[in-house]
């Protein structure tokens, strides 16, 4: 009955309106329309990583850290009135399906900005696309030194890279161990050669000579061979290049042969499942450490303790620079106008930053100015050595 | 006693003008002062890409081809502000003397002052972008992101049927050594056989002659197809099959340390040249003995 009542009473104004009056209304209605934007005000964000594959724990991490970041911006009003929308896709870890995934979010999905990327070529097919089409783009998972040292404009890489893990490895091992003549293990088809490659160039400015370069073919379960000949050459470190659970059996197995300088590697032993898998021969192993919550303050509590509540899980290292990541184009954003070039430019400018991962900025080149810092492990617990009195 | 209510209705019919007015010039102003803010935005260029070499200043740009045609297309040839228009990916002189330009917009044709655009919205390319050219003496040829493109007879491009026969449409470079096709894309090489059907080369059908299947540059030289991939170079003796990986000869990324990308590739006659982001580089192997003694040194 009231609806009724509203109807008629609805005619009855309508039939008081003369004609300029009614035709002014779909007028008004129309220009109001065609003024404001028809298209979505979200800001969409792509995002491309491997969440099936054999880095999908890690990429999963990384994605919690990111949609976290999303929940905290959009909670706080989004970027001037305006939500960011994640477009998250699987790469599956392969280079031609992330390459495809970024040239559909960038011409389809018009995205203002890409995050992703974990292995190198992954991360090249991502950044190539991105490079051509002009938006900028984050990896946060990504180390290979090459990634910004290839002219690339749009490019940009918030954790530390492989070279400055190689400087802080070799820095550490000359200055705590005199070390002078290490051995360096690689994976002959990963990009383990041209690491290899790298830390031999870097370990000369530290006054070491590389004595052995050893390689191995993937699957390899035995590294007795290989063992005997950086054993023969008689170096006082070993340097290991190898994907985590590899580098824990070579750890056991050196430790077994009665190996004894120190083991090094890089970020991917200061994996969980380094520790978990080389057990008590993991210990004293030196690694650096891509997330120190410590050096995160305040920032890093809010955020472990929030994950841990989001998530019932502890928060890693792919968690945390996930978080970042989000967090590095939300400031870029706000600094600017919501398009692909001013993103860009603004994120070029971020030479210093405080986030959940401590202070950073980007060189000229995109690349993270913050040094590696080096962890030891010690009952499978990664400790900064800075700390490392207090343990 | 009549007369009031008309009078009242002519006057609130004045006030909902009034207030239709009102609105709409808001909201015009409103659109206008964001449009002036993005320009004004994409006006400053960032300290980086100044420093860069090789990028112009702004104030130093090319020249506009053609003012006094007075068309909107001379007005705005995507090349003049490199970072602010559509970027250049490819460029080519076809066999007439006109310049084609593929870029992330489409593609711009350039004879006698004549700007012509190609793009998706007009319905005259059907991609969003290009992302290389290649001329067989016959056929215009563009490979995009998306597939492969001809120009046809109407004077558009079209999807080439032969496209399908990729290995992917992802296509990163196109080149022709006057008769046949290449391609180089995200999954492998191809060439184009006298049928208009693609004969698809890559790591499997290789038997890893052709180490990576990610082809960014592909480059004829002699009786040599030459590949630069995400692993390094690939060099594949064409006069024998590609099945066979004797006939292929590998250069590694790392153990020649060759930055990637190889941004394009050039033979003098002798030497094969390569340009890098470090640099320009020849191999130390002239490619008359690449069959018999080819050592994989590259000089800068």
């Amino acid at each position: 009955m009231k609806v009724k009542l509203y109807y008629f009473r609805l005619i009855e104004s309508l039939k008081r309106l003369d004609i300029y009056q009614l035709l002014s209304l779909p007028v008004l209605i129309l220009v109001i329309l065609l003024s404001s934007n028809f298209k979505n005000t979200d800001i969409r964000i792509g995002v491309i990583l491997p969440l099936t594959g054999s880095g999908s724990l890690r990429a999963g991490s990384h994605r919690n850290g990111l949609e976290l970041a999303l929940r905290h911006i959009n909670g706080q009003g989004g970027i001037n009135g305006r939500k960011i929308r994640l477009e998250m896709c699987d790469s599956q870890g392969s280079a031609a399906m992330a390459a495809e995934h970024a040239r559909n979010l960038v011409y389809d999905s018009e995205v203002v900005a890409l995050i992703g990327g974990m292995s190198p070529a992954e991360t090249r097919a991502i950044q190539y696309v991105a490079e051509n089409a002009q938006v900028p783009f984050i990896t946060a998972l990504c180390t290979h030194y090459e990634l910004t040292e290839n002219g690339s404009m749009f490019t940009f890489r918030s954790i530390t890279d492989d070279k400055s893990q190689f400087e802080a490895l070799a820095e550490f091992s000359a200055r705590r161990f005199n070390s002078r003549k290490p051995a360096v293990i690689y994976d002959s088809v990963l990009y383990g050669a041209e690491s290899a490659q790298k830390y031999m160039e870097t370990a000369i400015k530290f006054g070491q000579q590389v004595c052995a370069a050893v390689s191995y073919q993937p699957g390899t379960l035995n590294f007795r061979r290989q063992l005997e000949v950086i054993m023969a050459s008689n170096p006082d470190a070993l340097v290991i290049l190898t994907p985590a659970d590899t580098a824990a059996v070579i750890t056991r197995q050196a430790r077994e042969v009665r190996f004894t300088p120190p083991i090094l590697g890089g970020n991917h032993m200061s994996l969980p499942e380094y520790a978990t898998i080389a057990g008590v021969y993991a210990e004293s192993a030196i690694t650096t450490m891509p997330f120190n919550p410590r050096l995160g303050g305040q920032r890093a509590d809010f955020f472990l303790s929030e994950y841990y509540e989001t998530y019932a899980t502890q928060a890693d290292s792919f968690a945390a620079l996930g978080y970042e990541a989000l967090m590095l184009n939300a400031l870029a954003l706000r600094a600017g106008e919501v398009n692909r070039l001013a993103i860009r430019n603004s994120l070029a400018q971020l030479h210093g930053w405080e986030s959940v991962a401590g202070s950073g900025g980007f060189d000229n080149r995109g690349n993270q100015v913050k040094p590696a810092e080096i962890a030891i492990i010690k009952e499978r617990q990664k400790i900064p050595v800075n700390l490392e009195a207090l343990f | 006693m009549t007369q009031k209510p008309q009078e009242n209705g002519k006057s609130a019919g004045g006030a909902f003008w009034l207030t239709l007015f009102v609105i709409a010039l808001v909201f015009y102003f409103m659109n206008e002062s964001k449009k002036s803010a993005s320009s004004r935005r994409e006006d400053s260029i960032s300290k980086r890409q100044t420093d860069t070499p090789g990028t112009p200043p702004a104030d130093i740009a090319p020249r506009k081809f053609s003012d006094s045609a007075g068309s909107s297309t001379a007005l705005h040839i995507p090349f003049s502000r490199p970072v602010e228009s559509a970027a250049v990916n490819d460029l080519l002189i076809d066999p007439s003397g006109t310049l084609w330009a593929a870029t992330e917009a489409g593609i711009t044709s350039i004879r006698n002052d004549l700007v012509t655009h190609y793009r998706l919205a007009e319905g005259t390319f059907p991609f969003p972008q290009a992302q290389c050219l290649a001329h067989d003496g016959q056929r215009l040829w563009v490979g995009t992101l998306f597939g492969l493109c001809v120009f046809n007879e109407n004077r558009r491009f079209v999807r080439a049927e032969a496209s399908a026969g990729l290995p992917s449409q992802m296509i990163w470079d196109l080149t022709s050594d006057g008769k046949t096709l290449w391609a180089g894309t995200q999954n492998g090489a191809a060439f184009l056989d006298q049928d208009d059907n693609f004969v698809v080369i890559d790591s499997a059908s290789t038997n890893s002659g052709l180490r990576q299947d990610w082809c960014q540059r592909v480059f004829r030289v002699e009786n040599w197809f030459v590949v630069a991939h995400d692993s390094g170079i690939s060099l594949w003796n064409t006069g024998f099959p590609a099945a066979n990986p004797e006939w292929w000869k590998n250069i590694d990324h790392a153990r020649a340390g060759l930055t990637r990308p190889v941004t394009d590739f050039a033979f003098d006659g002798k030497q094969l040249w390569l340009s890098t982001p470090r640099g320009v580089l020849h191999l130390t192997t002239p490619v008359s003995r690449f069959f018999s003694d080819f050592v994989p040194n590259l000089v800068s």
